[in-house]
């Protein structure tokens, strides 16, 4: 198990990985600093 | 969510289990808070595997908060998908682990929709409304399974 969230931030790669895993997504918007 | 909630332990493993992780920067990518109609920071989206918004979150939650969220987008995404068997496991499961949460009544509503659905029995409909009678008798989530019992001739 990872220690940290492994966060994707590139659509393709979201979408790539969720129709091959067929989990939903969890999508956090985040204002930095 | 950064600072202490994502770091947790327990969220940390039920994310990695149960979704794909995506983080979008709320000041730059606007094209994104157009898409999901974003006006506010911490915001979660739960979608399904083709992007649509099922349910979201809005404001900061602790870790031991959060984690019912996290089991109530991941039952949400499930039923708005019609996996009802799934989604009616998923709302049994957040009822039973979280009794404490605000989302329990909402999960034991479900959960009854959800084995309606699956197996179109009415039993299941009485059974949540008999669940939130003796466990949440405050709930809203009990009024609005009240017309059920009506429809089934129970009340």
């Amino acid at each position: 198990m990872p220690k940290a969230i492994e966060w994707l931030t590139e659509e393709d790669d979201v979408l790539a990985q969720a129709k091959a895993s067929a989990r939903p997504l969890l999508v956090d918007f985040f204002k930095p600093g | 969510m950064g600072a202490v909630t994502y770091p947790d332990g327990k969220v940390v493993k039920y994310i990695s289990e149960h979704f794909i992780p995506w983080q979008v920067n709320f000041s730059t990518e606007t094209h994104m808070l157009r898409h999901y109609n974003v006006v506010w920071t911490p915001t979660v989206i739960f979608a399904d595997s083709d992007g649509g918004e099922q349910y979201r979150e809005t404001g900061y939650l602790p870790p031991h908060i959060f984690i019912a969220y996290l089991a109530m987008g991941r039952a949400q995404v499930a039923w708005k998908i019609h996996n009802y068997s799934e989604a009616g496991e998923l709302f049994d499961a957040l009822a039973s682990d979280y009794p404490e949460s605000s989302l329990a009544p909402e999960a034991l509503y479900f959960r009854g929709v959800c084995r309606h659905k699956a197996t179109e029995a009415d039993v299941h409909l009485f059974e949540a409304s008999s669940a939130l009678e003796r466990l949440y008798p405050e709930s809203d989530w009990l009024l609005r399974s009240r017309p059920w019992l009506k429809e089934l001739g129970l009340e």
